[in-house]
């Protein structure tokens, strides 16, 4: 049996794992800091065993050693924004947890594909992959994947098809940079473009942009778990059983789309090795500025970075 | 498309809908008092429908009038099952948020069929099924089925075989006091006592009848929600699709083991029409003796309620 962990049992992570559980693809175990949380969430999961026909194994616990000989680690460790926290702020807090997080999968479970979830997303997938000193492919982060499946679900809406017969992709940064590629979405095969005005994709774009914020709008005091959680899931599912999915995903970039050194939300393939090429698509001038637009917004989070951290160190 | 409303977004509300919809059902209105909750909720379930391929819609509505039309509706308004937390403060917490629903949605869906997940579970059904006049048929609540889920997990867990391979069944009431008929587990077919040691079936026993207040101490506060929701998903199922489903819920008694006029969980017949039977299998003396202590306190219990 194949073996997931998730760090971090709070609503994203814990989401996640219910999605994995219903797929019944891997043995699941959950670690969190409150390591009776994640115990009891997990116990909760397996008591729902018999009546959804679940055949793997779920458990929590605090203790990291249980991550080992593990295929998959999501990590989704790390606080939301809270008010009157700057980005500084949260920066900080969670680039210090996911230091921790990454330095014990990289003793505990060496030959794991690491699925990037904590905000700012590329920065942390930047911490990660330089804290693990893992292979570059090995190290991906979960935000076209979301940022997909809200613009998918947004143009079903709108045009009264459902979801499930829209594709989509969404590259660049997660957030306000996103690029949704208009002329690379079709509807049941047929362009978005002949099934839409400029004017009703653009409004679609726009929803999907501030798509987070929508929901933490109408909850107040939470954000988003369920399509986030869906949409690491939907990862794991691609390295777990080997799919070779074409998916958007932020990938550590050399050279490709004319970037060096940086993650960024790009078309990959992802497999049992994690990102196993990176494909290339044409793009039109408006999306590759707006992709350039993204990049800048990543390397502006990377330089805040740098002003307090360096790999390897304690700060 | 069958239509199936559920009152309350919370944890249990919410991942109710989550496994419907994963199951592809029926449609869902979900509401809670919180305005924006059930829209939010909703709208975040259905961002995951293209890569979960949902066939069915989930709705967060702030009007209680979006219900007209559900074959059934779900309960699952008030305070959970915190740590410490008793019967007593429960029921004085949730009756009157409970109550109130069931008032206001009698004109919206007068022929409904009613599923609570609230607790304290069998005194809610009672009162509701006495203030309200609802017949048995159209009112359940979700008791036995979650000690039954979390028996098999233990079982399962026990013997390292598929939890899908158990049956066993839980009676009485939703709380220790529970009757666990365990001459009734089994594993594809095989009487437990041929597989385990007498002394091991006890002590399972033991564990599942402590389980729902072990669950709730370690979470603190928010109780459990995977189970429930997996709970009511499956009651769901069997409305909805007439399945006739022998399932483990509370319902209030008609003479079964002379026991009349308060909810306690027995096997019933899920189908179209709600619960469409109770079956009452043989119990042993004790177990018998048991399930009439648990109907006796259970009166004394709501003697105390405020109506």
């Amino acid at each position: 049996m194949k073996k997931v962990s998730v760090i971090g049992a709070g609503n994203v992570g814990a989401t996640a794992v219910y999605y994995l559980a219903e797929k019944n693809i891997a043995d699941i175990v959950m670690v969190d800091i409150d390591g009776a949380m994640a115990g009891n969430k997990a116990q909760d999961f397996m008591h729902a065993a018999a009546m959804r026909s679940y055949n793997v194994s779920i458990t929590g616990t605090g203790d990291y050693a249980a991550i080992a000989g593990s295929d998959a680690v999501v990590v989704t460790a790390g606080v939301p924004r809270k008010p009157g926290m700057d980005r500084m702020d949260l920066l900080k807090t969670n680039v210090a947890i996911v230091r921790d997080v990454s330095r014990h999968i990289a003793r505990y479970a060496p030959d794991a594909v690491v699925i990037a979830v904590t905000n700012p997303l590329d920065v942390i997938a930047t911490v990660i992959l330089r804290e693990t000193g893992f292979a570059v492919k090995k190290v991906v982060g979960m935000a076209g994947a979301l940022d997909s499946t809200r613009f998918r679900y947004f143009i079903a809406e709108k045009l009264g098809v459902w979801p499930g017969d829209v594709m989509a992709m969404v590259l660049g940064g997660h957030g306000d940079e996103m690029v949704p590629l208009k002329d690379y979405t079709s509807v049941g095969g047929v362009p978005l473009t002949m099934m839409a005005g400029e004017e009703a994709v653009d409004e679609m774009i726009q929803r999907t942009r501030t798509g987070g914020g929508e929901i933490v709008q109408y909850l107040k005091t939470g954000s988003a778990f369920y399509a986030p959680g869906a949409s690491a899931a939907k990862m794991v599912e691609a390295v777990i059983k080997d799919e070779k999915r074409l998916i958007a995903a932020s990938a550590w970039l050399r050279g490709e789309y004319g970037y060096r050194d940086i993650f960024l939300g790009v078309p990959v393939l992802l497999g049992k090795n994690g990102v196993e090429r990176i494909v290339s698509i044409k793009l039109t001038a408006g999306e590759k500025a707006a992709l350039d637009a993204s990049a800048e917004a990543v390397r502006e989070g990377i330089r805040m970075l740098e002003t307090f951290y360096s790999p390897g160190g304690d700060n | 498309m069958a239509k199936i409303g559920i009152i309350g977004s919370g944890n249990v509300g919410a991942n109710t809908a989550f496994f419907v919809a994963e199951k592809g059902i029926t449609d869902i209105y979900l509401y809670d008092m919180q305005e924006g909750l059930s829209t939010g909720k909703a709208l975040d379930m259905m961002e995951a429908a293209p890569i979960r391929k949902y066939r069915n819609r989930i709705t967060g509505v702030d009007d209680l009038g979006m219900m007209a039309g559900a074959e059934a509706v779900v309960i699952a308004a008030g305070a959970g099952c915190s740590a410490g937390s008793d019967p007593e403060d429960l029921m004085e917490a949730n009756w009157p948020a409970v109550s109130g629903i069931i008032e206001r949605i009698a004109g919206i869906v007068p022929e409904c069929v009613i599923i609570v997940a609230t607790e304290p579970v069998d005194p809610l059904v009672t009162m509701i099924s006495r203030r309200f006049s609802v017949p048995r048929k159209r009112l359940l609540g979700l008791g036995g089925i979650l000690d039954a889920a979390r028996l098999k997990a233990a079982i399962s867990r026990e013997l390292s075989l598929s939890a899908e391979n158990v049956t066993a069944m839980v009676l009485g009431r939703h709380s220790r006091d529970m009757v666990v008929p365990m001459q009734y587990a089994r594993v594809s077919g095989i009487p437990l006592a041929m597989l385990m040691t007498e002394d091991r079936i006890r002590q399972l026993e033991r564990e599942a009848s402590e389980s729902g207040s072990i669950m709730a101490a370690l979470a603190e506060c928010p109780g459990t929600y995977y189970t429930p929701s997996a709970a009511a998903a499956d009651v769901i199922d069997a409305l909805c699709m007439d399945m006739k489903r022998i399932l483990p819920v509370s319902t209030v008694m008609a003479g079964e083991y002379g026991i009349s006029g308060v909810a306690l969980s027995l096997p019933c017949v899920i189908g179209g029409g709600g619960v469409e039977r109770a079956l009452s299998p043989e119990l042993t003396g004790p177990q018998e003796k048991a399930l009439k202590k648990s109907a006796k306190d259970l009166e004394q219990f709501l003697a105390g309620v405020k109506s």
